[in-house]
């Protein structure tokens, strides 16, 4: 009896030595102070409250076994990467326009099942999201993007660029590249157009693009293959009190590039957008790869791609 | 018969193993966009295309458009986005009209495939009043 005892005990006692010791590796979440708390009405707030405050910011409450390592270390990882993202403690120093887009990009996450997170959902029920909650959430979006009729600002811009394009005194003599390595290109024009979209969020107006290997598999509801490029032309949209939507000035050129040996880390997507007119490259270090991924997550059944037009229903 | 059904039956299980389209996208041949437009109250999107010689019309107003030139405008149902709530995206065909300039100049209206809310000069004056989109100078 006593000999297969021993071993147990001193298994036991090892285990136990080891989790303690663990419990000086990492430190538990801790919550910096509120400086800058999201500004919005209470029903809002209060749906944040339970279902994203433990992660996006500085009030995480823990239970007593998240506060154990290895558990400990696992939640803080989350909590650090979600504060990265977004944290509702110092949400107003951000702009406007980043908070806004920030928060379409919330009830996106929350309308595609994506949040809260699977595993945390599951063991705090409560912070699962209703139907009701979700509507409340549109509403509140929505509110924060109102149309502005017949926009003097985008209407003026417009007229100033169409002059331009009939002067055709404007020419780009060198060819713009993104920080990440990918280069404009102007052959769209003559591509399959995959689709229209335009936005209510952003009041915008956009026209997607394929190269044959991208039209092939949207075809067929196939994942890109390498080598499928994906251009989109957006502009800043003249919304008129009749319902009217035409483009305004130029937003930009946008590209999604398939290249799994160059971008591994996105899927295989190498992404690009050059703003205005002169098509400046929007991001500074290839970094920047890393954010157009990070929301084109909320496609991922459509290998990262928004704008596919609904599959057809199937012909008898 | 028997060889023929075994036959049958590999055949139609080849078939489904190729894949099949399952999405159409509007085909416009050599024409480019011209312009992309939308009414959210009609629930309606719309491309406008055209050859090289409708592209220039556009640019320079409709003012005198060229012989030759072939404008087609497409008209779409408005969907909601299944991949972004606040987003619109083009459905099913609704219209196809065309307008092609014959060598005198005159302009010759066609309504392709569905119908046109209008009297052909009517839809002609309602497509030139939409000016060329905005595209990248050249490089």
């Amino acid at each position: 009896m006593k000999t297969t005892y021993k071993p147990v005990l001193l298994a036991a006692t090892a285990f136990l030595a080891v989790l303690l010791a663990l419990q000086w590796v990492r430190k538990p979440v801790e919550n910096p102070p509120v400086t800058r708390p999201i500004q919005a009405p209470a029903e809002v707030t209060a749906i944040f409250r339970k279902a994203c405050y433990d992660c996006h910011s500085n009030e995480t409450k823990l239970t007593w076994y998240d506060k154990i390592a290895p558990v400990s270390w696992l939640i803080a990882a989350d909590v650090e990467a979600a504060r990265t993202r977004f944290n509702f403690s110092t949400f107003d120093s951000l702009a406007p326009a980043d908070q806004q887009g920030k928060l379409w990009e919330m009830v996106n996450m929350v309308a595609m099942g994506r949040m809260p997170l699977k595993p945390y959902a599951a063991l705090h029920p409560e912070a699962r999201l209703t139907g009701t909650d979700l509507d409340v959430l549109k509403k509140y979006v929505r509110s924060l993007s109102p149309s502005k009729y017949h926009d003097s600002t985008v209407v003026n811009q417009e007229a100033r660029e169409f002059e331009q394009l009939q002067r055709e005194t404007k020419t780009i003599h060198v060819r713009p590249v993104a920080a990440n390595g990918i280069a404009y290109l102007p052959d769209y024009r003559n591509w399959q157009v995959i689709s229209t979209t335009n936005r209510f969020d952003l009041h915008s107006i956009r026209i997607l693009y394929g190269n044959p290997a991208a039209v092939k598999a949207a075809k067929e509801n196939r994942p890109f293959p390498a080598g499928s490029i994906l251009v989109k032309a957006v502009w800043n949209s003249i919304e008129e009190a009749n319902g009217d939507i035409t483009p305004g000035s130029l937003n930009s050129i946008q590209m999604m590039v398939k290249d799994p040996e160059r971008f591994p880390d996105t899927a295989g997507w190498g992404f690009a957008k050059f703003n205005g007119l002169t098509l400046k490259p929007y991001g500074k270090t290839a970094l920047f790869n890393t954010t157009c991924y990070n929301c084109h997550q909320i496609a991922e059944k459509n290998d990262y791609v928004f704008n596919l037009p609904a599959i057809s229903p199937a012909k008898p | 018969m028997k060889k023929f059904l075994i036959a049958a039956a590999l055949a139609a299980t080849s078939c489904t193993q190729q894949p099949q389209p399952v999405r159409d996208f509007f085909d416009a041949g050599n024409l480019t966009v011209i312009t992309a437009f939308a009414n959210t109250r009609q629930k309606t999107m719309a491309l406008l295309f055209g050859n090289t010689a409708a592209g220039r019309s556009a640019r320079a107003g409709y003012r005198h458009p060229e012989p030759g030139a072939v404008f087609r405008l497409v008209i779409f149902e408005q969907t909601d986005n299944q991949n972004w709530y606040g987003s619109h995206i083009n459905g099913a065909v609704r219209s196809v009209e065309s307008i092609s300039v014959a060598a005198g100049g005159q302009l010759v209206y066609r309504l392709e495939q569905g119908s046109a809310p209008g009297k052909p000069t009517a839809r002609i004056a309602a497509i030139f009043a939409h000016r060329p989109a905005v595209f990248p100078p050249q490089l």
